[in-house]
């Protein structure tokens, strides 16, 4: 497809957005994501799009929201103090159903915390930050190359689903840069969002067979109403206990019924394995090295990785936990994917996590250690 | 290419060491290797600490960062009994400075970096290049010809000239080190 070619991954993301049809941004820059919105400034204004430095994350995610509705592909990038001022917005774009992408290159927090040392300490709060039920997609790439093909493809679920998409990144993968050669499967093939069908009447909120509702881009002719207030299909507010009730089911559930879409895990020699490794992002790569040299060394070690880490992946862990002696569960973090992989194996595999939270990036030796351990 | 390079750089912010390294990244690439950049820095833009690392290898690399380097290069102090402890068994040390009167170890080289920057190329900006074309002198972990293409792509194209007389006197020193440290090893 093209030659290899030196890429970081906070570039990666960019292109992977352009590719997908991404022409506004808006946000507050902010370490270690800083470098998106430089790539963003520097490439959008020459395909004609629009990149705007906000005064704040509220603003970057209302001026995103703002975008989508009239049809324009837009992203914010932002990390952990930014990302915890977006949560609101994130909760409208949910319940409103706006398209959009948020890529948050993790940093260590809570707080102003270590802003260049990286963390995995949002996985939760990508998946509950906003308040009340709602959905959303959450995707973890690993490399660069992937960065680039994931970002992509969190544009296209948020157009094909009318759904916030998170884009998890952490300061390891956002500054590093890597050897890229893009090969056809990583191509970003663009795709819209439904509108309206010009021969029935608009609903905006209607309900259709695949859960999601066509979008009319504004200055198209449509007149309709969107709000974060709980609505009916035309779009206006309810408090009518049997609609609120269907319409939440409805935006909850389109996620679900359209999973097998949104999935990507990626399996590493499980199938004989003892012992199975449970990783997401940069600890993923520590995790896969780990694997690595333990089968050269004829030991029985496998690693599923969730690439799409919410909805998480719960038949994907269950099938390749089963019958093994034990599943590891590294983060840097103090424990917040175990508790998923606890929930999903339900106590018929021990579950070990292995955390750290000094700020640094967990290594094959710590994996390795653990594992002679427990074998 | 046959090992797994790591090398790290140790500077100040604006020294230009993450450049440096990004050279030799693109240099090792340009050879068909998988290679891996990076740097860690303070939050100060100029004058706090900042290191920079390469890794280069034929087989894919999946952990993405260094414990103990096989090259480091300190720009920033001729202590090379501090650094020792830090890099691989069978690693070597670049100090920026001239050597003291004592021996030194076989592991360990001395390179006049800032000077040969200041004094011969007359750009001391040009230290962080002078840099390259030591370390690729005494490694040879990329080819002078992939390290100079890679130099030239990353300077303005003003200052190209210059930037490749910058690269020569790394290589020239390096080499000049190496011959110093064989003639008293046969000595």
């Amino acid at each position: 497809m093209a030659e290899a070619k030196l890429l970081s991954g906070n570039d990666a993301c960019v292109q992977g957005a352009l590719a997908a049809g991404v022409r506004f941004f808006a946000g507050y820059p902010i370490t270690p994501s800083t470098e998106i919105a430089n790539a963003f400034a520097r490439e959008l204004p020459g395909r004609g799009g629009i990149f705007m430095q906000m005064e704040d994350e509220i603003a970057s995610m209302g001026a995103i929201i703002g975008a989508s509705c009239t049809g324009t592909k837009a992203v914010t990038a932002t990390s952990g103090p930014g990302f915890s001022l977006m949560q609101e917005n994130i909760g409208y774009a949910a319940v409103a159903e706006i398209p959009c992408v948020i890529i948050n290159v993790m940093r260590y927090g809570p707080s102003t915390g270590l802003p260049t040392s990286p963390s995995q300490g949002d996985f939760m709060q990508t998946r509950w930050g906003p308040h009340g039920d709602h959905p959303v997609i959450v995707i973890a790439p690993y490399t660069a190359r992937e960065a680039y093909r994931e970002t992509g493809r969190a544009v296209n679920l948020s157009e094909r689903y009318r759904v916030p998409v998170i884009v998890l990144m952490d300061e390891i993968l956002g500054h590093l840069r890597e050897r890229v050669e893009f090969r056809d499967e990583d191509l970003v093939q663009e795709i819209n969002r439904k509108g309206p069908d010009p021969d029935s009447t608009f609903l905006p909120y209607e309900y259709t067979e695949d859960g999601v509702p066509p979008f009319a881009n504004f200055g198209t002719g449509y007149r309709y109403h969107i709000t974060g207030l709980i609505h009916d299909e035309t779009g206006f507010p309810t408090n009518n206990p049997v609609e609120v009730d269907r319409i939440m089911r409805r935006v909850n559930e389109k996620i679900e019924l359209h999973r097998r879409d949104i999935a990507r895990t990626q399996f590493v020699e499980v199938d004989d394995a003892d012992i199975l490794v449970v990783a997401f992002g940069s600890v993923a790569r520590s995790a896969h090295e780990a694997v690595r040299t333990l089968r050269q060394e004829g030991k029985a070690v496998g690693m599923v990785r969730p690439v799409t880490v919410w909805p998480f992946p719960d038949e994907d862990i269950r099938k390749a936990a089963a019958g093994k002696k034990a599943v590891i569960v590294p983060e840097m973090n103090l424990g917040q994917m175990v508790r998923e992989v606890e929930r999903v194996v339900a106590g018929t595999v021990p579950v070990h996590a292995l955390n750290r939270i000094d700020g640094l990036l967990i290594t094959p030796q710590e994996m390795r250690d653990l594992i002679e351990d427990i074998q | 290419m046959s090992k797994r390079w790591e090398v790290r750089l140790i500077g100040t912010g604006g020294q230009g060491i993450v450049t440096a390294s990004i050279i030799l990244a693109v240099a090792a690439l340009r050879e068909g290797n998988n290679v891996v950049q990076s740097q860690n820095y303070g939050p100060e833009v100029r004058g706090g600490y900042s290191t920079a690392y390469v890794i280069a290898s034929e087989s894919s690399i999946l952990y993405p960062k260094i414990d103990r380097p096989n090259v480091l290069l300190v720009m920033t102090s001729t202590d090379y009994e501090k650094y020792l402890r830090d890099i691989d068994d069978n690693g070597m040390l670049i100090m920026n400075g001239e050597p003291g009167p004592e021996k030194v170890p076989d592991n360990v080289y001395f390179i006049p970096i800032t000077n040969i920057a200041h004094d011969e190329v007359e750009r001391p900006i040009t230290a962080n290049i002078v840099c390259v074309g030591a370390v690729v002198g005494l490694t040879g972990m990329v080819s002078e010809a992939a390290a100079l293409a890679a130099v030239e792509e990353h300077v303005p194209a003003k200052a190209v000239k210059i930037n490749r007389r910058a690269f020569i006197l790394g290589v020239r020193a390096a080499r000049e080190a190496l011959a110093k440290r064989e003639a008293s090893a046969t000595s």
